[in-house]
């Protein structure tokens, strides 16, 4: 390399280095939060490693019976909502990509249409719905609604997938005699393995962080998930300190953090090749 | 994260000899398979969301619905939304859109330049820098707003403990009304840039690099080669990214609501807070839909405006 390319790659490191150390701190201040043994309700002095590193602060979370209980709520509601999504989603999707029935474009269309009304206005008659079901405070009260919303997009992503899957395939197995159904479970479905893991994640994703819909639809404080849970914890540092908050959130944050970099590159060309183009 | 809209529905030909009553009884297992979902949505979703576009007709809130004076009240909401310029809706639009443009604009800034920077051929370790970079994108959103809330704490928060421990003054980072606001969008900066870079990344590792050889021997300059060679080719694969983090700063609720909560005194208010106070904090049933209402139809508008350029730009690449 001559000396002029030189000294601009080693501005180039310094640049990203400096960008990487500024994009760390809230990450850094997290763990180190969470890793420091401390007898104080919040910090009062500043190391750029934890004095005394210790995993107390997990412990008492993961012993803490509240954030057990949240846990637990928010892993069933979250985990209940991508099963219940997935399975009416990768039906319908099928039926999209490999039937042509009339009304299929109408279909279609009315799912874009859906993600265009405005969803906010829904809230008030889906509180009077659920109190009329008589599902307040259910599992399966935040599963539908939480499904519900996810569907539109579960449906079209799932859709342009199978669509690129070759119609040959199944042409194959129907002259073997096999009826839809098995073409649908034994073939299409292990062929759209990736496109379903994707799908899940996002859907996952949605009842695990959601606010909004668990505080105005949960009133019972034993059905409460993590987000509500750690919300109080984040408003009341007076009797939990931050090292606990800490140490919740990355629990809460570090299974989908993980998920999310191994999966990098399928779900931004999900979101936006998928999403866009359907 | 919900991706937006879509764009075209396949078109296959239809026999046309065949009768429709006959091609609905032979694709019967298609009804039953999008059947459920079709039906999970209606009653779920759209039934309410119809509800609620009717509620913002009326005038419910818990006072009128309590006493059972429920009316009819015309299009008495917009008119009290958006009908004089004091209006405090109007004043939260103006804001909304002031939060989207700086974030968009420095989301898709910095990702280019971090894109640009990655993509040096000869650069060492680029593995790792992509991977820090992209840790904020990857933490749960929910998450990093409340760790940021508890850094901003003006007593006992990092960023003002680092103030001190330097011997600086501290700062007002979210009791301040425009500095507030300002915290917010750097939380927001910090969020979205990462997903800009990644996709400007993919996008510039597609361009041959054939193309910037070329440009050398014609002698361009870097400049040149930037403007010319780099710039039109990730258009078309930054412009539905853009539409993406558009609509999603726009609609975005958790960094305002949960580091500021709007305050302080309505101060960093945006419309998706702004509604959720108005329902949970007033009780105004029909106000809140009427909002919804409003800034469904402000991202219609949005959508269709930018996908008539994507395709327009899309066409131009082709010819």
């Amino acid at each position: 390399m001559k000396n002029k390319e030189r000294i601009s790659y080693l501005f180039t490191h310094l640049f990203m280095i400096t960008v990487c150390a500024i994009t760390l701190v809230p990450i850094w201040w997290v763990l180190n939060t969470a890793l420091d043994s401390r007898t104080t309700l919040v910090s009062t002095e500043l190391h750029l490693l934890p004095q005394n590193p210790t995993i107390g602060n997990f412990a008492e979370v993961l012993t803490h019976p509240k954030f057990l209980l949240w846990l637990k709520n928010s892993f069933i509601f979250a985990a209940g909502t991508t099963i219940f999504c997935l399975t009416l989603a990768t039906l319908a999707a099928y039926a999209f990509s490999r039937f042509d029935f009339p009304g299929k474009r109408s279909g279609l269309a009315s799912f874009v249409v859906y993600m265009m009304l405005p969803a906010t206005a829904s809230l008030v008659p889906q509180l009077m719905l659920i109190r009329i079901l008589g599902i307040k405070n259910t599992y399966l009260s935040l599963i539908l609604i939480w499904s519900a919303a996810n569907m539109a997009f579960a449906v079209w992503n799932l859709k342009g997938y199978f669509d690129t899957i070759p119609k040959s395939i199944e042409e194959a197995a129907i002259v073997d005699g096999a009826t839809r159904l098995q073409i649908f479970t034994l073939i299409m479905l292990p062929l759209a393995k990736p496109a379903i893991a994707i799908t899940a994640i996002f859907v996952f994703t949605v009842p695990w962080t959601d606010y909004v819909t668990s505080y105005l639809f949960l009133s019972d404080g034993t059905m409460y998930t993590l987000a509500q849970g750690l919300f109080g914890w984040a408003a009341d540092f007076k009797t939990v300190s931050w090292g606990v908050f800490c140490a919740g959130s990355i629990i809460m944050a570090l299974p989908l953090t993980v998920i999310y970099m191994i999966f990098q590159r399928y779900i931004i060309s999900g979101l936006t090749v998928g999403g866009v183009k359907g | 994260m919900k991706p937006a809209a879509i764009s075209k529905i396949p078109q296959k030909p239809v026999k046309k000899d065949e009768g429709l009553w006959q091609r609905i009884k032979k694709n019967k297992q298609a009804y039953k398979y999008v059947l459920p979902s079709m039906l999970l949505v209606l009653i779920i979703s759209i039934g309410p969301i119809l509800y609620g576009i009717g509620l913002s007709f009326f005038n419910a809130n818990l006072y009128t619905m309590g006493q059972g004076t429920v009316k009819f009240v015309g299009i008495r909401n917009y008119i009290r939304a958006i009908g004089s310029l004091d209006a405090e809706f109007l004043t939260v639009l103006i804001r909304t859109f002031i939060w989207t443009f700086v974030n968009v604009f420095f989301h898709v800034t910095i990702g280019l330049v971090l894109a640009l920077a990655l993509n040096r051929p000869k650069l060492r370790g680029k593995g790792i820098y992509r991977t820090l970079i992209i840790l904020p994108w990857a933490v749960p959103q929910f998450v990093t707003a409340l760790v940021w809330k508890m850094m901003y704490n003006e007593q006992f928060g990092f960023f003002n403990f680092a103030l001190e421990s330097l011997g600086l003054p501290t700062v007002q980072w979210l009791s301040h009304p425009q500095l507030a606001l300002i915290s917010a969008i750097i939380v927001n900066i910090w969020l979205g840039f990462p997903f800009m870079t990644m996709v400007a990344t993919g996008a510039l590792q597609s361009i041959p690099r054939d193309y910037y050889e070329a440009a050398e021997i014609d002698g361009a300059t870097y400049w040149q080669k930037f403007r010319n060679v780099t710039i039109p080719l990730l258009k078309p694969a930054m412009l539905p990214a853009i539409i993406l983090g558009t609509i999603w700063t726009f609609t975005n609720f958790n960094v305002i609501y949960l580091i500021t909560g709007g305050g302080p005194n309505k101060a960093t208010e945006i419309v998706s807070t702004y509604q959720f106070n108005v329902l949970t904090q007033q009780n105004a049933y029909s106000m809140a839909a009427t909002y919804s209402v409003i800034v469904s139809i402000i991202l219609i508008i949005i959508t269709t405006l930018n996908m008539r350029v994507t395709k327009a730009l899309a066409q131009e690449g082709v010819e």
